[in-house]
C-alpha cells in the first residue's frame, strides 16, 4: 500500500509539474470525485460485510461505549486540531476541517480540494496521512504504558491500515474496540464534511 | 457530499444483502486500490500544476505535522480521562472481548 501511495504521489508531482498547467483542474476534479465515490461505495461494502462484528457491538451498553469512543476521537481530534493549528497560523476554520479528516487523508483532501481550495486539501492530505504514518510508529512506543487511549490515536485509519499494528502491540480487544471506532468514524466522517461544508457553517468558519 | 453518501449507503446495502461472492469483495479490494492510486494522483497532479501551492508546500508540511500532532494528543489525552471516568465499563467490555476472543 506505502508503495501504491508514494508511487502515485510522485507520479502525479512530475506530471503536474511538467505536463499539466492550471487549466486541467477542474478535469482532475472530476476524475477525483469519480475515483472517490468508488472508494466509498467499496468502503461500504467492507463495513456492511462485517456484520458478525455489527453485531457484537450491538448491545446497548457497548454500543454506548462505543458511541462514546468516537464522540471523544472527534473532540480531541478537532480541540487539538484547532489548538496546534493556533500555535502555527491556522486559521480556526481551516484547522477544524482538517482535523475532521481524522486520518481518512483520501476523503478528506479530496473534498476539500473540490470544496475550498487546493491549499487547503493538501494540508489536509498531508495532516492526514502523518496520522497514519505516525500511528504505526507510537502504537508500539505507547503500548508500553497505556492501552486504553490507543483506541482512538489513529482515527478512521484503526478500522484497516492500523489495525494490525493495534493488534499485535496492544491487543485483540484494543484492535476490537478501534476497528469499532473506525467502522463508526467513516459512517461518520462523510456526514460531518457535508454538514460543516453547508454555505451557513462556512460562512460561520470564515471560509 | 450527497453522491458520497449515496454512494456509501448503497456500498452498505450491497454488504448487508449478503451477495457478494468472496471473488466480487477480491474484485472490489482491487478496484478500491486503483481508485486509490488514481486519486492521489490526481490530488498530486494538482498540486504539481499550481506554482503558488508547490512555494507553499513547505509551510504547509509544518503546519500539517502540528495539526496531526494536535488530533492525536487531543483525542489520547480525552481517551485516557474518559478511560479514568468509566474505568469499570471499558473495563468490563475489553475483558469481555478477550474472553469472547479466546471462545
Amino acid at each position: 500500500m506505502t508503495i501504491i501511495i508514494f508511487s502515485a504521489l510522485i507520479l502525479g508531482l512530475l506530471t503536474g509539474r511538467w505536463a499539466l498547467s492550471v487549466e486541467a483542474k477542474p478535469i482532475l476534479d472530476a476524475v477525483l470525485m469519480n475515483a472517490l465515490a468508488v472508494m466509498v461505495f467499496c468502503a461500504g461494502t467492507d463495513i456492511g460485510n462485517s456484520k458478525n462484528i455489527v453485531r457484537k457491538f450491538l448491545t446497548i451498553k457497548t454500543l454506548g461505549l462505543s458511541i462514546l469512543v468516537t464522540v471523544i476521537t472527534n473532540l480531541g481530534s478537532m480541540g487539538g486540531g484547532i489548538l496546534f493549528g493556533m500555535l502555527c497560523g491556522v486559521p480556526v476554520g481551516q484547522s477544524l476541517l482538517v482535523s475532521s479528516g481524522m486520518g481518512w487523508y483520501s476523503l478528506s483532501s479530496v473534498v476539500l480540494s473540490s470544496s475550498v481550495g487546493t491549499e487547503l486539501g493538501t494540508l489536509a492530505f498531508i495532516a492526514n496521512a502523518l496520522r497514519e504514518l505516525l500511528t504505526i510508529l507510537a502504537v508500539p512506543l505507547l503500548s508500553r504504558y497505556c492501552t486504553l487511549p490507543l483506541v482512538v490515536i489513529g482515527g478512521a485509519t484503526s478500522m484497516d491500515s492500523t489495525m494490525p499494528v493495534l493488534l499485535e502491540c496492544a491487543g485483540r480487544p484494543v484492535a476490537i474496540m478501534g476497528f469499532v471506532n473506525g467502522f463508526i468514524l467513516s459512517l461518520e466522517i462523510p456526514l460531518l464534511f457535508s454538514l460543516l461544508l453547508t454555505p451557513a457553517v462556512r460562512s460561520l468558519l470564515g471560509l | 457530499m450527497l453522491k458520497l453518501t449515496l454512494m456509501l449507503v448503497l456500498g452498505l446495502a450491497a454488504g448487508i444483502s449478503g451477495r457478494l461472492t468472496p471473488a466480487m469483495n477480491h474484485i472490489l479490494s482491487v478496484l478500491t486500490k486503483i481508485c486509490l492510486f488514481i486519486m492521489i494522483f490526481c490530488l498530486a497532479a494538482k498540486i504539481g500544476c499550481d506554482e503558488t501551492v508547490m512555494q507553499a508546500l513547505p509551510v504547509l508540511g509544518i503546519q500539517s505535522f502540528f495539526l496531526c500532532i494536535g488530533g492525536m494528543a487531543g483525542s489520547v489525552i480525552l481517551m485516557a480521562a474518559a478511560g479514568k471516568l468509566f474505568r469499570s465499563s471499558f473495563h468490563e467490555l475489553l475483558r469481555d472481548e478477550e474472553r469472547s476472543s479466546r471462545l
